[in-house]
């Protein structure tokens, strides 16, 4: 019992990362999906962060105290690895909501599915109108 | 490091050249002022880093710069060596010569028309990319961050020591095997090997033709080479071979070869032909790399040079041939292509050669490498990997041959009327007497297309005035197609300078 409650935020984190990746793999509706990719990214960064922090350190900015050892700070480099991860994945996300707003305005759709049944049957319909006009 | 020669700092000047010429991008309004820009970004930082791959091999040393002299555990560091020079240099060319003919081509209008022609497509094949890309990244990104939980390291070089120091100590064996197979898994992903391949197909079948040569040529190299990297420098071939990884890899490999060729015998299109194929020859890569030992890891770097070189003009060259048949890749369609565009034809053939193995092409080195290095292996491993050569070798016949003797036979013969099955059938047999001769007229005109700048102008006018439907080959298609067959004769015969290169560039590694 004591190992889950020391180890509350990394287990929270990777219950997240499945969840996120299993909804960004399998969910058949789209907006599910970026949903599910910003659940799998927040896990990664909270378990950054987490792990990146030693309880009674920190940030390394030097202030008043300029004798200050290097054992009173934090490393600095998971939280800006969670900051450059944070800006990525804002733009990935806006990039995959950009996508998803145009393939709805066409085919009137969120379900993946449904989606590529369309394009399909669209595909096929064209093919059968250049054959028409060929004969 | 004070008295650092200059050609240390080239990399670092690779890194902002490309970064400014990206961002300034947007501000140009004019697009062939961009395009220029571009153009002269790519040549500058292939011309740099030929420069530092000259120095390098000469000298025989790798470095690591370190930037604003700030060291490694707290700055970040560039690392060069030969290994990253030759592909950077390999890069740019393939890179530079690719935009160069989609210059050409979007100056022909293609691209609107397809753009025009497949919009809701193009929209599902990208979601479905970026979908199988993000899923890669996270894996990646998980592994890293567990590795770094384990050993406190995000620079390869401390990563390596703690990594090996915990191997030899037998501590946390389980979260090491379990980073290592995250990260692979997130390459593996990301670079389309043979399970994980589903987006290739579709992505390349509704790209306009450059993003296709440029995806496949390159941006699946990238991750193979970042893995390489990975593979050397943060973990050890020996530790990867313990845990079975390079096993899976090896599995994964050979199914990726059979299946990918498989699949690709099925299509009657020929781009999503063509990527099939692509599915193949990163499972070729990835056998080399499954083979474990040093000669397999550099037949798997020749074989990115060499399938980087030989599917961009595959890609370029089937855009030309399609651009010549009312835009369309349907097999059917591209009969006869070649006689419209004989350079586009003369470069597939090429191409479909030196996929096939050929002696004297780019493919051939590197199935001889692979042969080798299987030779090399323990007696479980060299028959598997033997046969799936073989097996893959004849599948790659089997399709590309077809699609050659396709485009190049002429409309008014009687048989073979979009009788797919048909000629699939006699592929195989006409094969023989059709790549002797073809290999021969390749040469022919690879050497008659060195004169061709003064005379295509002519030679387009004349064709132009003749059929209403052939556009002109341009000068950058002419160029760029006659570069793609000479490097890949250069790959294909002169491969024995860039083993030395790569020999060295691994063992600096």
């Amino acid at each position: 019992m004591d190992f889950f409650l020391n180890h509350f935020y990394e287990i929270a984190s990777m219950i997240l990362f499945g969840v996120g990746f299993m909804g960004l793999l399998l969910h058949n509706n789209l907006i599910k999906k970026a949903v599910g990719l910003n659940i799998m990214d927040t896990a990664i960064y909270l378990f950054l962060a987490q792990r990146g922090f030693i309880t009674g350190r920190v940030a390394p900015i030097m202030g008043s105290n300029l004798e200050a050892s290097v054992e009173e700070y934090v490393n600095p480099i998971p939280a800006g690895l969670v900051l450059t991860g944070i800006v990525v994945s804002v733009s990935v996300t806006a990039f995959f909501l950009a996508l998803i707003q145009m393939l709805h305005k066409k085919y009137h759709t969120l379900n993946l599915d449904e989606i590529l049944l369309k394009a399909k049957q669209e595909k096929e319909k064209k093919k059968a109108l250049e054959e028409s006009e060929d004969a | 490091m004070h008295e650092m020669p200059f050609v240390f700092n080239f990399p670092f000047f690779s890194i902002i050249l490309t970064l400014v010429g990206g961002m300034s991008m947007p501000f140009f309004r004019n697009g062939k002022v961009a395009q220029k820009i571009n153009m002269g970004v790519i040549i500058a930082t292939g011309v740099l880093n030929f420069i530092l791959l000259c120095y390098l091999v000469s000298t025989g040393e790798s470095f690591t710069y370190m930037m604003g002299h700030w060291p490694a555990p707290w700055g970040n560091e560039i690392r060069g060596g030969p290994f990253e020079a030759l592909m950077a240099t390999m890069f740019c060319i393939v890179m530079g010569f690719s935009v160069y003919v989609f210059i050409e081509i979007n100056t022909l209008a293609a691209c609107a028309i397809v753009m025009a022609k497949r919009g809701g497509e193009t929209i599902v094949a990208t979601i479905r990319y970026l979908i199988m890309s993000l899923l890669g990244s996270g894996l990646f990104l998980m592994g890293i961050a567990l590795l770094y939980n384990i050993t406190g390291h995000l620079l390869m070089e401390s990563l390596h020591e703690t990594i090996m120091e915990m191997a030899a100590t037998g501590q946390y064996v389980i979260p090491l095997t379990v980073v290592f197979s995250v990260t692979t898994l997130g390459l593996c992903v990301k670079s389309a090997l043979y399970p994980f391949h589903s987006w290739l197909p579709n992505a390349h079948g509704s790209a306009t033709t450059s993003s296709s040569a440029i995806l496949s040529g390159l941006v699946l190299k990238g991750y193979i080479i970042l893995y390489i990297k990975m593979m050397f420098r943060v973990y050890s071939p020996e530790l990867l071979a313990q845990l079975h990884i390079t096993d899976a890899l090896l599995v994964l490999g050979v199914l990726a070869m059979i299946m990918g060729s498989l699949k690709a015998l099925r299509e009657r299109h020929i781009k999503r032909m063509t990527a099939y194929s692509s599915v193949a020859q990163i499972g070729y890569i990835f056998m080399g790399l499954g083979l474990n030992s040093e000669i397999g890891v550099l037949a798997a770097c020749f074989h990115i040079l060499s399938h980087g070189v030989t599917k961009p003009m595959l890609f370029l060259s089937a855009g030309g041939l399609a651009n010549v048949s009312h835009h369309s890749y349907e097999f059917k369609d591209l009969k006869g292509a070649a006689h419209r565009n004989k350079l586009a034809g003369v470069a597939f053939v090429v191409g479909s050669l030196s996929m096939i193995g050929i002696p004297l092409f780019a493919g051939f080195p590197s199935k001889l490498f692979f042969s080798t290095a299987a030779i090399h292996s323990d007696y479980f491993r060299l028959p598997v990997v033997l046969i799936a050569l073989a097996v893959s070798t004849a599948l790659n016949a089997l399709y590309y041959l077809p699609v050659c003797i396709n485009i190049w036979r002429t409309k008014d013969e009687p048989h073979g009327h979009g009788h797919g099955g048909h000629e699939d059938e006699h592929g195989g047999h006409d094969a023989h007497v059709a790549h002797g001769e073809e290999a021969a007229h390749g040469d022919e005109v690879h050497e008659v297309s060195h004169h061709e700048p003064a005379g295509d102008v002519a030679v387009a006018a004349f064709e132009n005035s003749h059929h209403e439907e052939t556009p002109k080959i341009s000068f950058g298609f002419g160029l760029s197609m006659v570069a793609f067959i000479a490097c890949n004769f250069a790959l294909g015969i002169g491969y024995g300078p860039i083993m030395n290169i790569l020999r060295q560039g691994i063992d600096l590694l």
